[in-house]
């Protein structure tokens, strides 16, 4: 287990990160969301101990190794090395052994997909191939922790679900994971706890289900509503955005707006979709980063 | 403070050094010295076989001249090749995934170790090339050389070398660690060749004339606070011994409290050079690394 404890980071006068807790169980994964500059990557490099806190405590289990694999931002592996050479010298450094390695790095070449032999240069490969190799790695010694910044950026969807897969899997094995991104769209399928960021602050913490409760079922999309425009002064609606001649999407103050709505429309007769479902995490994030 | 994993050191050197031996540029500095060797043919064979010029009078004052200009023109050699190593993992943007598993010292001495690999590779060559040159032509010239300088201080000769660049390298690293993109690794040499052609000069005319020193007057007091800050000494201090004019024991005093000090100046440049992997801005790499606001930011 590790945790923050009121975790706080100032570069000078800059507050970059404030007051951040949290608590990370074996098996777990935590998405840090939040724009650039929001203090991600300050938090990962105060985990991996580049730079001390300012105030505040990290704490890891007593019976950990602190064994963390870590693929930072700034992605790069030596571009004249061989993917061979290149990981089995990291994993000599990890104190595994090199037919170990040799074996771990060929199934995980085949599990991730990467085009390419063993025996290519770094150099050939395409970037995202080049990325892969990178996660390669950081999993093949099997941490404890996984950091993982903005993993999902450069990825094509397939390769996308790829990296999904490897990180359930080790999940699956006990790992700790944290990553960070902007882009809602992985977040939903892969994390057990979320944190919002905003300029160093805290602004959402929780797992997803609590978060969306927290907002409730106050989207609602409607489709096949001939009378569609009357919608526009309805009490309890904001934000209303029309398109084609009888759908629109709108925001509820709350969920039981939605109630009433619905027995007026049924008045109406049939409607075919009335679709009344929780905020997206894109639009709770752009909601908490203003 | 962390105890330096040595297994990780020794990985890196080896690393460092087999793809060095593999590349082109090491293998022309490693015959560059031979070249000149072989330049100076002609007078080997001439003056000094038929016993016009009376080697043996000269071997130890010719010897501590060269101490110096051996250590420079080792700096020429490899200090660049160090930054290369550093400004290749800068450059390819893997410095900060590697800090992750390699602490900041041990990649630092790792570095330093495969090049040290590389220097003692060039000194086998190159002690293998005179003896078969030795032999070859029958010039008794270079054993003569050798019998007349003291093997004891032949040895201290060469550890002082070794001490020397452990902060020579140090520094060169310690600059490198900022660059971020190839072009200015250079730009990471130069402070530290700078201070290598002053101290080379300074060595030389020194040991020009050093029948001056007096080890218990107040300038052999004096000489032996300043020589013994790292690397002013490893410069001075051979042709004095070699001279005769300074005890042994005394040499070895001041070479093992310039290695105390590198070692203590090693792990403040090593957070330096933390710091420096961090730091991706584009800069002025001697500026950057020569202020301390890493001690405010990290
Ligand atoms: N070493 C540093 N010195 C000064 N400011 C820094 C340093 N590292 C990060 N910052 C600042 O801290 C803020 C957070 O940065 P970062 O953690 O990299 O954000 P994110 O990863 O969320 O995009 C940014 O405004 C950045 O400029
Ligand atoms: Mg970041």
């Amino acid at each position: 287990m590790i945790e923050f404890k009121n975790v706080s980071k100032n570069f000078g006068n800059f507050n970059a990160v404030s007051n951040l807790s949290f608590k990370l169980n074996k098996g777990e994964i935590l998405s840090l969301i939040g724009q650039n500059g929001a203090g991600k990557s300050t938090t990962f490099h105060m985990l991996l101990d580049f730079i001390k806190p300012t105030k505040g405590q990290i704490i890891w289990n007593k019976n950990l190794k602190r064994t963390i694999g870590y693929m930072p931002e700034e992605r790069g592996l030596y571009p004249k090395e061989s993917i061979k050479n290149q990981i089995l010298y990291f994993a000599a450094l990890h104190g595994m052994h090199k037919s170990k390695a040799y074996v771990e790095l060929k199934k995980w070449m085949n599990k991730l997909n990467v085009v390419g032999e063993p025996n290519d240069h770094i150099e050939s490969l395409s970037k995202g191939n080049a990325q892969k190799v990178q996660l390669i790695a950081c999993l093949m010694f099997s941490p404890e922790l996984l950091i993982l910044d903005e993993p999902f950026s450069g990825l094509d969807p397939v390769n996308a679900d790829l990296l999904i897969k490897a990180i359930l899997e080790a999940k699956n094995n006990g790992t700790m994971i944290i990553f960070s991104t902007h882009n809602m769209e992985n977040v939903e399928k892969l994390s057990d706890y979320i944190i919002m960021l905003s300029h160093g602050k805290t602004v959402l913490k929780g797992d997803i289900h609590s978060i969306y409760k927290q907002f409730g079922r106050t989207r609602l999309s409607i489709e096949g509503y001939k009378n569609i425009k009357l919608l526009e002064d309805f009490p309890g609606i904001k934000n209303i955005d029309f398109y084609k001649d009888d759908c629109a999407n709108m925001e509820l103050e709350n969920e039981n707006v939605g109630k009433t709505l619905f027995n007026k429309i049924s008045e109406d007769g049939y409607v075919p979709v009335f679709d009344q479902h929780y905020p997206s995490l894109d639009s709770i994030f752009k909601l908490k980063a203003k | 403070m962390n105890k330096i994993n040595y297994k990780q050191v020794f990985i890196i050197a080896m690393y460092e050094f087999k793809n060095s031996c593999k590349s082109f540029s090491y293998f022309t500095s490693l015959l560059f010295p031979i070249v000149i060797f072989c330049s100076f043919d002609k007078y080997i064979n001439n003056d000094f076989k038929n016993k016009t010029i009376n080697i043996t009078k000269y071997a130890s004052q010719i010897f501590a001249i060269s101490i110096p200009i051996i250590i420079f023109a080792i700096s020429i050699l490899y200090i660049s090749a160090l930054a290369n190593l550093i400004a290749r993992d800068k450059s390819s943007k893997m410095s900060e995934m590697f800090l992750s598993f390699v602490g900041a010292k041990e990649q630092l001495l790792g570095k330093i170790m495969g090049i040290y690999f590389l220097i003692v590779i060039q000194f086998i060559v190159f002690t293998l090339f005179v003896i078969v040159y030795t032999f070859y032509t029958n010039t008794p010239v270079v054993i003569d050389f050798i019998n007349n300088i003291n093997l004891s201080n032949l040895a201290y000769s060469i550890i002082n070398i070794f001490v020397s660049f452990l902060l020579l390298f140090t520094w060169t690293a310690e600059f490198a660690s900022y660059i971020t993109d190839s072009s200015q690794t250079i730009v990471a040499t130069i402070p530290t060749m700078l201070f290598a052609a002053m101290a080379c000069i300074q060595g030389v005319f020194f040991s020009v004339n050093s029948n001056w020193f007096e080890a218990f007057s107040i300038y052999g007091i004096i000489f032996f606070l300043a020589a013994s800050f790292p690397p002013v000494g490893t410069f001075v201090v051979p042709s004095l011994i070699l001279n005769n004019v300074m005890p042994i024991w005394e040499a070895y005093i001041i070479l093992l409290i310039q290695l105390i000090i590198s070692s203590i100046l090693f792990n403040s440049a090593a957070k330096r050079y933390k710091y420096g992997l961090l730091n991706h801005k584009k800069s002025n790499i001697i500026l950057k690394a020569m202020n301390d606001e890493f001690k405010k930011k990290g």
